[in-house]
């Protein structure tokens, strides 16, 4: 999918988002439908009401008319006459109300002209009574007729009330079923929004991760200087950032190579300069040892017993003197000279020399470089003490030659005023693929003014304690840089010094 | 009549060092001529006898003494040049030069030189790498130069 992380993201919140609007209209419209259903359902309910009411009032006048009869009190009458009064507007309104239900409105007015009917029987007994024949209007009620009548009245009522509690029955179910298909869809709907964010979150994250986890892949290898995989396709942000991150590989390739070569041009320009400068010292050197070789033949010459005394001893003089004296001179010089220049060339070499990376047992490299200078240790009485010594990664040769300059460092600067102890250990953690070796000695230490261009060549912290150019922890320092490992100090003048050295782990399980 | 000695051909273009290192030969026993060369190509116009050497008298069979750094033709290219003609691929080459620089002494080795020496600068040792070279010229197997002619 090569869709922008933006768009994605709006994939994301709108889909769920479209399904809840889409949920929202279903609920609105069965809502609706309820409402209606609702309203139906209160309008049966008061169709029913007015119904009792029209059968209530039956049997209500039948009592008062019957009471009336029996009594001629014309307080009976009082239900009688509501009845007859209410009737036709109360079955009026029924009639109206069941208007839109045919069958319905057809017994509305059948009840209408029932009532009427049963009014007008009603009405010739109470004037039986009236007129004084009150035993006339009780043989009319005994005949049945009112009665047959109100049964009428009252059955077609019971059929009407009947199809009414039908209808409210069946209206209650449509609002029932409503309520439960609202439900389910509400929680189907919540379901499914929680579902489809659910399936696009997990598709939204694997698309990312994916690419993610190639960017930093690319990074990573790029970083090492190993071939990355292949480029992120599409536009979206993480292709930008492959290419940028890609572009800017390139560049500092370019400036690293620029680098190299330029360190290679300085390293080759000091290999060539202190190189060119030991054809004069061959000279130097030979040319001394002939004049002094002269010297001493001529001394040989003026010894001889004819040589007359006045030359004889200034002649000797001369020669044992100062011309031995300034021939010592001469060689000191150009020993130191040539120290020098084997300095510079060893640590050009440091510099330029191929390494090959492998597993280094370092337990057994720091075994040989302390087996090496097991004389040192004896004449200096020291006690050198070796933890465990992970791996590392990189070239044996070199890798013993800085051991061999921090051990051989810590046995030379050792304080004659107290036992000698030297510490060759590691760092219990590995950071950022290094791991930290260090020599630890109690020696004479570095005094804060010198620890800071310790690394430097030819710079010396205890010149008079041992001869030297200053080179050892120069070449070190190069060497663990081209190692891309790092190489430091802590130290306290008159304590003692550590010299620590990180390196790249050895891969697990490599060899 | 022609001398069948070996001559040793000192390719060197420091004259201290020349100078030097015949000494030393000479205290070391060898009595050999040395002719100096100042420079690879000096070297290689004796060997094929021309320019300044044209027409020289063809001496004994040779040993040539090379320092590396010289200039015009260099102590490599001359050894190179004298390798790779079958006319002189026979001749024998001592590389004897200040370089030790292990890529140098590599180039040397696989360009065909018979041995490669140091100078040292320390003048004892430098006078036993000399004297040791008088002790290997003197039973050193030289094809003769008549012969290949």
């Amino acid at each position: 999918m090569s869709l922008t992380l933006a768009k994605k993201a709006l994939l994301l919140l709108a889909g769920p988002f479209a399904l809840l609007l889409a949920l929202l209209g279903l609920v609105a419209g069965l809502e609706r439908a309820t409402a209606d259903a609702q309203h139906w359902e209160l309008h049966t309910q008061e169709v029913v009401a007015q119904a009792r009411r029209v059968a209530t009032r039956l049997g209500d006048a039948q009592g008062g008319v019957r009471g009336y009869v029996v009594t001629a009190d014309p307080d009976f009458l009082a239900p009688y006459d509501a009845a007859v009064t209410h009737w036709p507007a109360e079955l009026d309104e029924l009639a109206e109300r069941v208007s839109d239900n045919p069958p319905q409105a057809a017994r509305a007015a059948e009840l209408r002209r029932l009532t009427a009917e049963y009014g007008r029987w009603q009405a010739g007994t109470v004037e039986l009574v009236r007129a004084g024949n009150a035993a006339g209007a009780a043989d009319r009620i005994r005949g049945g007729d009112g009665d047959r009548q109100a049964a009428v009245l009252r059955a077609e009522l019971a059929a009407f009330l009947a199809e009414e509690d039908r209808l409210a029955a069946g209206r209650a179910d449509v609002v029932k079923a409503a309520r439960r298909t609202l439900w389910l869809l509400l929680a189907g709907g919540v379901a499914v929004a929680a579902g489809v964010t659910a399936a696009l979150g997990v598709a939204f994250h694997r698309g990312v991760s994916r690419r993610v986890d190639v960017l930093v892949q690319t990074t990573r290898r790029l970083a090492a200087g190993a071939e990355p995989p292949a480029p992120l396709a599409g536009r979206d942000e993480f292709a930008r950032i492959d290419a940028a991150v890609r572009a800017m590989a390139a560049e500092l390739a370019d400036a690293n190579r620029e680098l190299a070569h330029k360190n290679a041009e300085n390293e080759m320009f000091v290999y060539s300069v202190s190189h060119d400068l030991r054809a004069p010292l061959v000279n130097l050197q030979g040319f001394a040892a002939e004049l002094d070789k002269g010297c001493r033949r001529l001394a040989a010459l003026v010894a001889d017993p004819g040589v007359p005394p006045a030359v004889r001893d200034p002649a000797e003089a001369l020669l044992g003197g100062k011309m031995t004296q300034a021939l010592g001179f001469i060689r000191a010089a150009v020993l130191r000279l040539s120290g020098i220049i084997e300095a510079l060339l060893r640590l050009s070499r440091a510099g330029r020399v191929e390494y090959r990376s492998e597993v280094v047992d370092v337990a057994a490299v720091v075994a040989r470089v302390v087996a090496s200078l097991h004389g040192t240790v004896t004449t200096r009485g020291a006690a050198v003490a070796v933890g465990d010594l992970p791996p590392a990664w990189g070239d044996p040769t070199a890798l013993e030659q800085v051991f061999a300059n921090l051990i051989g460092n810590a046995l030379t600067y050792l304080d004659p005023a107290r036992p000698g102890r030297v510490e060759v250990g590691c760092l219990p953690e590995t950071t950022d693929g290094l791991c930290g070796y260090y020599v630890r000695d109690n020696g004479l230490g570095i005094a804060e003014a010198h620890r800071g261009r310790i690394f430097q060549a030819f710079q010396r912290a205890h010149p008079q304690v041992a001869g030297g150019e200053g080179i050892g922890l120069a070449v070190a320092a190069r060497v663990v840089e081209r190692h891309r490992g790092r190489v430091w100090v802590e130290s306290e003048a008159g304590e003692g010094s550590t010299f620590y050295v990180a390196l790249p782990a050895a891969p697990a399980g490599g060899g | 009549m022609p001398t069948t000695e070996l001559v040793i051909l000192l390719a060197e273009d420091d004259d201290g060092h020349a100078y030097l290192i015949e000494q030393n030969l000479r205290e070391g026993g060898v009595g050999n001529a040395v002719v100096r060369a100042r420079d690879g190509q000096e070297a290689l116009d004796y060997i094929h006898r021309e320019g300044a050497f044209a027409g020289r008298d063809p001496g004994g069979p040779l040993l040539v003494l090379l320092d590396i750094n010289m200039p015009r033709v260099d102590g490599v290219e001359t050894l190179r040049r004298l390798k790779a003609d079958p006319a002189t691929e026979a001749t024998p080459v001592i590389v004897l030069t200040t370089t030790d620089d292990p890529r140098d002494v590599r180039r040397c080795y696989e360009l065909g030189c018979a041995s490669y020496v140091t100078k040292p600068v320390e003048y004892e040792q430098f006078v036993e790498a000399v004297r040791r070279l008088g002790l290997f010229l003197a039973i050193v197997q030289v094809p003769r130069e008549d012969t290949r002619m």
